[in-house]
């Protein structure tokens, strides 16, 4: 995307336009910091990772090859504007017929949280009912991202040695 | 054609007071932007969406990644 935009920049007669090639990716990889929501709580933010989707229309066989490719077992079901609508786990899809809908398959309401929800607490949560997952979605329910158990215990441990 | 920049680059520029642009859609901008950034999502890039920007300084583009 930026390629394209800084060359329109340019044609919109801006002179000097630069395209930072490695993006909003690269920068948070430095730790450098940021806004928005996600730069509010940056806990939050550490131990989030990106979640494999795919669309209600997408057919198990499709899933089921998205899941192989990525090495994992569960995918979430976004609509329009990546909002969570279910998500659809390997064993559903292996015991499914092939012309069967993903929408039948997912699991409806998967447990989420809002970022602004502190990660200890998030993580209790999990320790009480024995969940290896969640989502961090917006208020009007846009993916955020997957916070596994591991990495919610793994930001919170560093989190402790530093003040130590 | 536009010069591509890495981060220590984009570092330099905004010592200069570079200007940043985001040209994501608006709903990854928001979870998300470098500190002092303004959105102007590539769909809407136009000379008066840009006509805001201060020609006397650079200006940086990115979005997510290189892809």
């Amino acid at each position: 995307m930026s390629p394209r935009a800084a060359v329109r920049l340019e044609q919109f007669g801006v002179e000097r336009v630069y395209d930072y090639v490695g993006g909003k990716a690269d920068w948070a990889a430095a730790g450098l910091p940021v806004e928005g929501m996600l730069g509010e709580h940056p806990a939050i933010r550490d131990a989030t990772t990106e979640a494999l989707t795919c669309s209600m229309d997408a057919t198990p066989a499709e899933v089921r090859r998205l899941l192989d490719a990525a090495g994992e077992v569960a995918c979430v079901v976004v609509g329009d504007g990546k909002v969570v609508l279910g998500r659809v786990q390997r064993d559903d899809l292996d015991r499914a017929a092939d012309d069967a809908g993903v929408e039948a398959l997912m699991e409806e309401g998967p447990s989420t949280f809002r970022p602004n929800v502190p990660l200890d607490e998030i993580l209790e949560r999990m320790h009480r009912h024995g969940v290896e997952e969640v989502l961090v979605t917006t208020q009007e329910g846009v993916l955020l991202g997957r916070m596994r158990l591991e990495d919610a215990e793994r930001v919170i441990e560093s989190s402790a040695h530093f003040h130590d | 054609m536009p010069e591509r920049i890495n981060r220590h680059e984009v570092l330099k520029l905004l010592d200069e007071g570079a200007q940043l642009v985001e040209v994501l859609p608006e709903e990854e901008y928001s979870l998300e932007h470098l500190p002092g950034a303004v959105n102007i999502p590539l769909k809407s890039l136009s000379r008066e969406a840009v006509s805001g920007l201060d020609r006397t300084r650079p200006v940086v583009v990115y979005c997510n990644d290189i892809v």
